[in-house]
C-alpha cells in the first residue's frame, strides 16, 4: 500500500489558525446582522449580501479548508504537501477579501465589491487548484476522494461564476446577472458546502458515532449532485423554469434524505454517550431536513421570505451547525494525534472529550442552534433578528474561546511530551 | 506467535490507544494482528516513526467490511 507522509502535510497550527479565523468571520457576520436587523427583510438587502459573504467566505470557508489540510492526508490517504507561509498569506487575503467585499455591499461601492471579490477569488483559486491537484494526482480507490473531487469541482464552478459576476459589475455586459447570481449561490451552497458535508459525513458519522455506514445506494444517488446544480442553472439561463424546479426539488430531496439518514444513524449509535456531539449531529440532520423543506418552499411559493429562511437554514444551520459539531471532533482529534506522535514516553493522554470540555460545548452548540433558528424565523418575524444575531455573536465568541483554550493546552502539553525521555521497550 | 486484538466497534481514538498498549506489551519476535473497522491511516505514520513494520488487507467479517493489520517490530 502507499504510505502517505503526514509529516509533509500542513501543520496542525495552520489548521487551527484557519479554524479561529473562520469562527471570527462567523461572529462578524452575526455582529453585522445585530447592527442591521433589517438585513433579513429580503435576500437582496445589502447587509444580507454582506453577511452571507462574511459567513461563507470569511467563516465557513477557512474552517473547511483548515479541516481539509488534515482530512485529505489522514482520512483519504492522499498527499497534500505543506505550502508553508503562502498558506498564511492566502488566509489573510481570503479574510481581507471577505471584509472588503462585505464593506462594498453595505456601502454600495462596486469598486470595493470588485476589489474584495478579486482578492478572495485569487486566494480561493489557489486553494481549489491545490486541492484538485491532490485529489486528482493520485488514484482514488474509495468513495471519499471521489466525493471530494466532486465538491472541489463545485468550488471551482463557484469561483468561476463569482469571477464572471465581479467582471459584470466592473465592466458591465449583457449577461443574465440574476440567473448567474442564483447559479453561483447554488454551486456554493449545494455543490461545495453540501457536497463536502456529504463526503465528510460519510466517514465521520459511522466512525465517531459507531454506527452503520450510509447505504451504498445513497452514495450512488449523491453522485448526481453536481449534475442537478448544473441543471438548475441551465434551466434558469435557458428560461426553462420547469427544469430548474425539477432540479431544485431533487436537490432539496437530497438535503432532506441526508438529514433523515443522518438522524437514523446517530439515533442507532453504539457509542454510549448522549453528549453534545450526539445531539449536535441530530441537530445537523434536522437542519438538513429543514433546508430541504424551506428550499422547496422558496422555489415554488411566491413569498420571497422563504428564500431568506432557506438561506439562513442552509448556510447557518446545515453549513454552520454541521461544521461546528465537526470542529468539536476535528480539533480534539488533531490535538490528540499530534500529541501521540510526540509521545515517545508513552505518557497517558487526555481522552478526546476531555480536550474540549463537554458542558461548554453543549451550551455553545445549543445557543448557536437556537440563534440560527431565531434568524430563520426572522424572515417572518423581523423583531427576532436582533436578539438572535446577538445570541449568535456571543455563541461564536464562546466557541472561539473554547478552541483557543484547547490550542493553548495543545502547545503546553506538546512541549512537555517532547521533553520526556522515550519509554524503554519491553524486554521479554 | 501472534497476539490478536479486535477493536472494531470502538470510537476514535480507542483503537489507536489499544493497539499502542498492545505493542508496548508485545514480546520480541511476536506479531500483533489487529482487526479494525477501517484502514487506520494515522496509525501507519506512527508505526513508521516508531520502528514497526506492518502488512494490511481489506476483508469482510460477519458481513461487514473491515481491515486487518499485522504489525511486527522492525529488526
Amino acid at each position: 500500500m502507499q504510505l502517505i507522509s503526514t509529516h509533509a502535510s500542513p501543520s496542525p497550527r495552520q489548521s487551527f489558525g484557519h479554524f479561529l479565523a473562520g469562527i471570527a468571520g462567523m461572529a462578524l457576520a452575526a455582529a453585522l446582522l445585530a447592527w442591521e436587523p433589517a438585513a433579513l427583510a429580503t435576500r437582496w438587502h445589502p447587509a444580507a449580501l454582506a453577511a452571507v459573504h462574511l459567513c461563507a467566505l470569511g467563516g465557513l470557508m477557512p474552517v473547511m479548508l483548515g479541516a481539509l489540510f488534515q482530512f485529505v492526508p489522514v482520512a483519504c490517504g492522499l498527499s497534500l504537501p505543506d505550502a508553508g507561509r503562502i498558506e498564511w498569506l492566502r488566509l489573510a487575503a481570503l479574510e481581507a477579501g471577505a471584509v472588503i467585499l462585505a464593506t462594498g455591499f453595505v456601502q454600495g461601492r462596486a469598486d470595493a465589491i470588485a476589489a474584495g471579490g478579486t482578492l478572495a477569488l485569487a486566494s480561493l483559486a489557489w486553494s481549489a487548484a491545490r486541492l484538485l491537484r491532490a485529489l486528482h494526482a493520485q488514484p482514488a480507490s474509495t468513495a471519499l476522494p471521489r466525493a471530494m473531487r466532486r465538491a472541489a469541482l463545485a468550488l471551482a464552478m463557484t469561483l468561476a461564476l463569482g469571477g464572471v459576476l465581479v467582471g459584470i459589475l466592473r465592466l458591465g455586459g449583457e449577461l443574465p446577472f440574476l440567473a448567474l447570481v442564483d447559479w453561483h449561490a447554488q454551486w456554493a451552497l449545494a455543490g461545495w458546502v453540501g457536497g463536502l458535508i456529504l463526503a465528510v459525513a460519510g466517514v465521520v458519522v459511522p466512525m465517531f458515532h459507531v454506527t452503520a455506514p450510509y447505504p451504498a445506494r445513497w452514495e450512488q444517488l449523491t453522485r448526481a449532485l453536481p449534475w442537478l446544480v448544473f441543471a438548475a442553472g441551465a434551466g434558469s439561463l435557458a428560461a426553462q423554469r420547469w427544469l430548474t424546479t425539477v432540479a431544485v426539488a431533487a436537490l432539496c430531496a437530497l438535503a432532506a434524505g441526508f438529514g433523515v439518514l443522518s438522524i437514523l444513524r446517530v439515533r442507532a449509535s453504539r457509542r454510549g454517550e448522549r453528549d453534545a456531539f450526539h445531539y449536535g449531529w441530530l441537530g445537523a440532520g434536522l437542519f438538513a431536513l429543514l433546508a430541504g423543506a424551506t428550499g422547496l418552499a422558496a422555489q415554488v411559493a411566491a413569498d420571497p421570505r422563504w428564500s431568506v429562511a432557506f438561506g439562513v437554514i442552509a448556510l447557518g444551520g446545515l453549513g454552520g451547525i454541521t461544521i461546528t459539531v465537526m470542529l468539536y471532533r476535528i480539533v480534539p482529534f488533531l490535538i490528540w494525534l499530534h500529541w501521540q506522535r510526540a509521545n515517545r514516553a508513552r505518557a497517558r493522554l487526555p481522552l478526546l472529550h476531555q480536550i474540549v470540555p463537554a458542558r461548554p460545548q453543549a451550551w455553545q452548540l445549543g445557543t448557536e442552534a437556537v440563534a440560527v433558528g431565531g434568524l430563520a424565523l426572522g424572515a417572518f418575524l423581523p423583531e427576532t433578528v436582533c436578539l438572535a444575531a446577538i445570541l449568535l455573536f456571543f455563541s461564536k465568541s464562546a466557541q472561539f474561546f473554547l478552541v483557543c483554550r484547547a490550542i493553548r493546552e495543545f502547545s503546553a502539553r506538546l512541549r512537555v511530551l517532547q521533553a520526556l525521555p522515550p519509554r524503554p521497550r519491553a524486554a521479554h | 506467535m501472534t497476539a490478536v486484538l479486535d477493536v472494531r466497534g470502538l470510537p476514535p481514538c480507542e483503537p489507536f490507544e489499544r493497539i499502542l498498549a498492545a505493542l508496548d506489551a508485545l514480546p520480541a519476535g511476536q506479531t500483533l494482528e489487529a482487526l479494525l473497522a477501517r484502514e487506520p491511516l494515522p496509525l501507519f505514520a506512527w508505526l513508521g516513526d516508531n520502528g514497526f513494520g506492518w502488512e494490511g488487507d481489506h476483508l469482510r467479517l460477519d458481513g461487514q467490511p473491515c481491515y486487518r493489520i499485522v504489525i511486527r517490530r522492525a529488526a
